[in-house]
C-alpha cells in the first residue's frame, strides 16, 4: 500500500521535472550497471552478472586479488538519510550467504579463496551519482 | 599452514599448558574458536580482530579454525586473546613458527592492540617454570611472576611483541629481588598498643599466637574485641618467602593484589559477614573458586558474631581446620585447595550481649542465654583451644595513654616460641602446639608432680571432661614454651584451665 503511495508521490515529483517514470526494478538494474563498472575501474574482473540459483540471484561475480568475490549491490535513491548499507537485513544477509554457498558447491570451487563484497550507492533524485563505495569482505559467518 | 602458540590456563589456583592451535584455509571468511570456551573467550574475536586491526596488520580473509587443547577441559578468563592474536599472525607468515616454540604467551588484549593485566600472573610463574620457556605476560602483571626465579618479559602492545619476535627490537627480562621485596611489603599500619588495658585478652592471644590455637572471645557489645583480633596478624612471625608466595599466589588468582604491591609480605586478615553462604567460606560455585578460608590461608579467619553464622555454615567449617586444606568435588574436576589457617571467633555470652557485665543488668531469660549458647555446636567447639573472656574497660583504663607493648616485642616473644615448637617437631609431620595429637601429648607434654596433682584436682572437682583434658595440656605446653620451660608446672596448668571458660558453663 505505501510503496504504491510512495511511486504516485515520486511520479508527481518527476513529472513536475519533467523526467520520465522509472520502476523499483529499473532503478535497481541502472544501480547494478553503475556499481559493475565502477567495480571494473577498481580492477576487478568481471566474470558474470544475475546468475540465478534455486534461493534467489547473485548480482555481480568477479575476481579481485586471487579471491573469487560474489557482489551485492545496494543502492538509495533521492534520500540522503538513509544508508544502503542499513537495508541489509538478518534475512537478506542469510539468503546472500545462502545464495553463495550454493554456487560454490555446486561450481566446486571449495578449495578457492572467497569472499563477498558490498557496493553501496547513493543517487539523487534527478538520478546522479553522489557516492559509491566497496565494503570488502563484508560478512563473516 | 598451522600455527602452534604455547599458552596456559587455571583450574582452581593451579596453571596449566594450553596449545592454541590455528589454521586459516580458504572458504567464506568464518572465525571459529573450538576446545570448550567459555562465554569472554567466545567473546574475544571481536576483540582480537579490532586488535589486529589497529596494530597495522591486515586481518586475514578466510576460514580461520583456532583450536584450545587439551579439547576436553573447559576453558576459560580473557588471558587466551594473546596467544590466539599471535596465532593468526604466525598463520599468516608475519611471524615464524621456530621462534614462538621457546615462549609462553597470555594476556587479554584491547581493542587498539594494548595488551591488558590478567589475574594469576605467580601460578602461572611457579606451575610452569617446569617448562623452561619464555614467558610474555601484560607489563602490569610481570613484574608479580618475576619474584620467582623465570625468564619473564612485560609487554605492553601486540606490535611490540611481533617486532621483538622478529627481532627487530630488543625486550629485557625482568629483574627482582625477591627477599629484598618481600622486607619492604611487610609492614602493617595497625599495632597492640592501639588497644587500651585488656591485659589478660592480651595475653591469651599472645598464648594463642605461640602455638597457633584457635580462640574464642566473648563480652559485651563494644570492649574490642574485633579491634584486637585484627591486629592477631601483626604479632604473628612474619611469613617467610615460601608462605609469602603462597598468599600471594591465591590473592593473584581472585584478582586482590595490586600493582604496585608484587608480593603480600603480611598476613592475611579475613573478616566475612555473618551472612556468607557456605560456598563462599569454603570455596565452590560450578568453576571452583578460592573461598574466604582459603584467602585466610597462613593468616587469620575471624567469624564476628558466631551465633548469627548459618548452622550449616560452621559445619562446613570442621573438615578444613582438621586438615588444612578443603578439597571441592564437581562433575568436571576435583580441585584441593590449601587452608590452613588461625580462626579467632567473638560472640556475645547472651542475646542482649550483658551478661558478663558488671554495671549493665542482662534482661535475658536462662532458657535464652541456654539457647544462645548452644548455637555453637559441640564439635566446632572441639576444635577452640582457647575462650577469652573481654570485659568493657572502665573510664579510667579509657582515659589513660596508649603504654601497653607493641606489637614488635610481643611478636619477638612468639617467634621464639615457635622456634621452640620448629625444633621439637622437626621429625614429626606437625607444626606447631595446636596439632598435636593424642599419642604425641603424652610424649610431648610432661608434667611435674604438683602439676598433675592440680590437673586430677580440676577434673574431679570442676568437671573438667575429656576433650577438654587434651586442650589443657596443649595450651600448657605452649605457655610453657614461652618461658622457655621444657616440663609443665603448675602455674601453667593453672592459667590453660582458666581459658576453659565456656567448658565449665560458669554462666549458666
Amino acid at each position: 500500500m505505501s510503496y504504491y503511495k510512495h511511486t504516485k508521490q515520486d511520479n508527481l515529483k518527476l513529472i513536475d521535472s519533467k523526467m520520465p517514470v522509472f520502476s523499483r526494478r529499473e532503478l535497481g538494474k541502472l544501480g547494478e550497471d553503475v556499481a559493475t563498472f565502477h567495480l571494473f575501474r577498481k580492477n576487478y574482473v568481471i566474470l558474470n552478472r544475475n546468475i540465478l540459483t534455486p534461493f534467489g540471484e547473485i548480482d555481480i561475480l568477479c575476481i579481485e586479488d586471487g579471491f573469487f568475490v560474489f557482489v551485492e549491490v545496494r543502492c538509495v535513491f533521492g534520500n540522503f538519510l538513509s544508508d544502503p548499507l542499513e537495508s541489509i537485513t538478518e534475512k537478506k544477509k542469510r539468503h546472500i550467504l545462502n545464495n553463495c554457498l550454493y554456487y560454490i558447491q555446486n561450481q566446486k570451487i571449495e578449495e578457492e579463496k572467497v569472499r563477498i563484497d558490498v557496493v553501496s550507492a547513493k543517487f539523487s533524485k534527478t538520478l546522479k551519482l553522489e557516492h559509491i563505495e566497496i565494503i570488502k569482505n563484508a560478512f563473516c559467518i | 599452514m598451522i600455527a602452534k602458540i604455547n599458552s596456559a590456563g587455571m583450574l582452581g589456583i593451579q596453571a596449566y599448558p594450553i596449545t592454541v592451535e590455528v589454521d586459516i584455509s580458504s572458504g567464506l571468511p568464518c572465525f571459529s574458536i573450538v576446545g570448550l570456551p567459555d562465554t569472554s573467550i567466545k567473546e574475544s574475536k571481536d576483540r582480537i580482530k579490532a586488535a589486529i586491526k589497529n596494530s597495522g596488520y591486515k586481518f586475514p580473509a578466510g576460514k580461520i579454525t583456532v583450536n584450545l587443547a587439551p579439547a576436553d577441559l573447559k576453558k576459560e578468563g580473557a588471558g587466551l586473546d594473546l596467544p590466539i592474536a599471535v596465532g593468526i599472525l604466525c598463520a599468516m607468515g608475519i611471524v615464524e613458527q621456530e621462534k614462538l616454540n621457546n615462549f609462553i604467551f597470555f594476556g587479554e588484549l584491547s581493542l587498539n592492540g594494548k595488551v591488558n593485566a590478567i589475574k594469576g600472573a605467580l601460578s602461572l610463574a611457579l606451575d610452569l617454570k617446569h617448562l623452561n620457556k619464555i614467558l610474555i605476560l601484560p607489563k602490569a602483571s610481570a613484574k608479580e611472576s618475576a619474584v620467582v626465579d623465570v625468564h619473564v618479559i612485560g609487554a605492553t602492545n601486540l606490535k611490540e611483541i611481533v617486532d621483538y619476535l622478529s627481532c627487530k627490537l630488543e625486550m629485557e627480562r625482568i629483574k627482582i629481588d625477591s627477599n629484598q621485596l618481600l622486607q619492604e611489603n611487610c609492614e602493617y599500619t595497625i599495632d597492640f598498643v592501639d588497644v587500651k588495658g585488656q591485659q589478660h585478652v592480651k595475653r591469651g592471644l599472645e598464648i594463642a599466637a605461640s602455638g597457633a590455637h584457635n580462640v574464642i572471645l566473648i563480652g559485651p557489645p563494644g570492649s574490642g574485641k574485633s579491634m584486637l583480633a585484627k591486629r592477631v596478624t601483626t604479632i604473628l612471625s612474619s611469613p617467610t618467602l615460601q608462605e609469602a608466595l603462597e598468599i600471594t599466589k591465591i590473592h593473584s588468582v581472585c584478582g586482590l593484589t595490586n600493582t604496585k604491591k608484587y608480593i603480600i609480605g603480611t598476613r592475611p586478615f579475613r573478616n566475612p559477614h555473618h551472612t556468607i553462604s557456605d560456598s563462599a567460606l569454603v570455596g565452590g560455585g560450578s568453576s571452583p573458586t578460592p573461598g574466604e578460608i582459603t584467602l585466610a590461608h597462613n593468616g587469620v579467619l575471624f567469624l564476628d558474631e558466631l551465633p548469627e553464622f548459618k548452622r550449616n555454615v560452621l559445619e562446613v567449617l570442621r573438615q578444613p581446620m582438621e586438615d588444612g586444606q578443603v578439597t571441592i568435588a564437581r562433575v568436571a574436576n576435583t580441585i584441593t585447595f590449601p587452608a590452613k589457617f588461625m580462626l579467632i571467633a567473638a560472640m556475645n555470652p547472651c542475646p542482649c550481649g550483658f551478661l558478663t557485665d558488671s554495671k549493665t543488668e542482662c534482661h535475658c531469660s536462662p532458657m535464652q542465654i541456654q539457647r544462645y549458647l548452644s548455637k555453637i555446636s559441640g564439635p566446632l567447639l572441639d576444635r577452640i583451644d582457647i575462650h577469652l573472656e573481654v570485659p568493657r574497660l572502665n573510664y579510667e583504663k579509657l582515659n589513660q595513654k596508649r603504654n601497653g607493648e607493641t606489637s614488635e616485642t610481643i611478636r619477638a616473644r612468639v617467634k621464639k616460641a615457635r622456634e621452640i615448637q620448629k625444633e621439637r617437631y622437626k621429625n614429626d609431620n606437625i607444626l606447631f602446639n595446636a596439632h598435636l595429637e593424642s599419642k604425641n601429648i603424652e610424649k610431648y607434654c610432661t608434667l611435674n608432680e604438683n602439676a598433675q596433682k592440680l590437673l586430677k584436682l580440676a577434673i574431679l572437682e570442676l568437671g573438667i571432661s575429656a576433650r577438654a583434658y587434651d586442650k589443657i595440656l596443649k595450651v600448657s605446653r605452649t605457655i610453657a614454651d614461652l618461658e622457655g620451660k621444657e616440663t609443665i608446672e603448675e602455674e601453667h596448668i593453672s592459667e590453660a584451665i582458666n581459658y576453659r571458660n565456656l567448658d565449665r558453663n560458669i554462666w549458666v
